[in-house]
């Protein structure tokens, strides 16, 4: 081979000089005189090949890890950014028109003494964060999982390991098993910031089939928006519901956390085994309507 | 709704817009992010920190470039700065920590480096300009918008990271190996093919 490249001119500066463009030419980033030259060194030169075969594997080694999977609640934390952030600059512009601030405090005074006025006084509402569950009745219908997710979202949500999520949320009582009964398997784990307490979440899916669980500290209020909540029991505990449709959100507390499950199935029968998974050490006697 | 009307529609704050040009974009920009950072967490971190961006200069967005290639630059500033920022990830090239957290100490080191051990070692600037290339799949031309360089610059740095990247992973170019700089211009053959 050595022979035939000596004979056919192959040397050591014509490689040097060959190889500087190997790249661009395996990238098609070559002009049309290079191109030919690279192409008339390459079948006489054994080294120059090699090289050329050594570039390509590298090239296609960077293009093999491709396959990424895009978290599925990325979009609904950017739009709670953006929504964050129109917020702040509705208070940028009240703060340059003082006028309008000033205008917009007496409104709210007076709006906020009517209401006081017009209610029971606001006696023991000392009010923590609340956990507002409307947006998420309203649209769990329509498209479950963007529902729960932007629910998600709406609190802070990541996505974590179980084991994260427990460090994150470790006052609450609760677990987050690979899989539910019913053959439901946990696709996330979301570590959550309600006010100031950290609370946890999973979301579970069975062909597609949403089941939601939320865990949060039973000191903030939970708002339905225009739906309704009724007593209920699940297996041996009391608690109370949302229905929209064919979906129940189903709340069981305790003293430390309040188990929230989002799914269709029936709080008599299917739900039992799902709760005791979920809340393994859920008191019995405890569960009641929390604040 | 074309590209025109996304932009128009982002230009307006319309959030159908914004999210049909994060539902088009992301898979790209998340994978780059991805290889860049090593960690999906701080990738999803930088992605959200690169849309609100983009939504947030939309208007300054002026079409020489395309669309995916200006949120390409977004999002690869922001993972250059928060390497600047950042120490522990961002450790200089040929830093022994970052070799030896990549690969069991031995002897041998570098050559127990893997691909993508070998790519986090690599000059930040130089990693991403290899990772658009063959990664993404984009030209240099359109390399070069992204990173703002000239493309004899993406030639050039393309060759010294290919060297550097082959060193690593112990496949070591033979004695004349590429040269790590190219003083000749770069011929374009193809229009730019952003994906």
């Amino acid at each position: 081979m050595r022979h035939v490249e000596l004979i056919l001119g192959c040397h050591q500066m014509q490689c040097d000089e060959i190889r500087e463009w190997l790249g661009a030419y395996l990238d098609g980033e070559v002009g049309e005189e290079m191109h030919r030259a690279v192409e008339s060194h390459l079948p006489v030169c054994g080294d120059c090949s090699r090289e050329l075969a050594a570039i390509r594997r590298l090239h296609e080694g960077i293009d093999e890890a491709k396959a990424v999977v895009v978290p599925s609640a990325l979009w609904n934390q950017i739009e709670a950014r953006l929504d964050l952030s129109s917020r702040r600059n509705f208070g940028r512009w009240l703060h340059l028109r003082p006028a309008l601030a000033v205008a917009a405090c007496l409104l709210f005074m007076v709006a906020g003494a009517y209401v006081l006025l017009t209610t029971n006084g606001g006696a023991g509402t000392a009010q923590a964060a609340t956990v507002n569950f409307s947006a998420l009745l309203d649209d769990v219908h329509f498209d479950p999982h963007g529902a729960f997710n932007r629910f998600i979202a709406l609190y802070h949500g990541r996505a974590v390991d179980v084991s994260d999520a427990k460090r994150h949320a470790h006052e609450l009582n609760f677990d987050l098993p690979q899989t539910l009964p019913g053959g439901f398997e946990l696709q996330y784990a979301y570590a959550m910031r309600i006010g100031d307490n950290n609370a946890a979440a999973g979301e579970y899916s069975r062909r597609g089939e949403l089941l939601g669980v939320i865990f949060h500290p039973p000191v903030h209020p939970e708002q339905y928006g225009t739906h309704q909540d009724y007593a209920c029991v699940v297996g041996e505990h009391r608690g109370h519901a949302v229905a929209v449709g064919e979906w129940r959100l189903v709340h069981l507390t305790d003293a430390t956390t309040c188990h929230c499950v989002l799914s269709r199935l029936d709080e008599s029968t299917e739900l039992p085994p799902i709760l005791k998974a979920v809340a393994p050490e859920l008191k019995s006697t405890g569960s009641h309507h929390h604040p | 709704m074309t590209e025109d009307e996304i932009i128009a529609g982002c230009r307006r704050g319309n959030r159908e817009a914004q999210r049909l040009l994060y539902e088009q974009t992301v898979k790209q920009i998340f994978r780059l992010l991805v290889r860049m950072t090593g960690d999906a967490e701080l990738a999803s971190d930088l992605v959200q920190d690169t849309y609100l961006k983009a939504f947030g200069s939309i208007a300054q967005f002026n079409g020489q470039a395309s669309l995916s290639t200006w949120l390409y630059r977004i999002a690869v500033n922001d993972a250059l700065h928060h390497r600047r920022r950042k120490q522990p990830l961002f450790l200089a090239p040929d830093s022994p920590t970052m070799l030896s957290q990549a690969a069991a100490p031995s002897s041998d080191t570098v050559a127990r480096l893997d691909l993508d051990a070998a790519l986090s070692s690599l000059d930040p600037t130089d990693q991403a300009i290899l990772l658009l290339r063959y990664q993404e799949g984009l030209d240099y031309r359109t390399v070069a918008d992204v990173v703002g360089c000239p493309m004899g610059t993406v030639a050039s740095r393309l060759n010294r990271a290919r060297t550097r990247l082959r060193r690593l992973l112990s496949e070591e170019p033979t004695a004349r190996e590429e040269k790590p700089s190219l003083a000749h211009p770069i011929v374009v053959d193809q229009a730019p093919a952003v994906k």
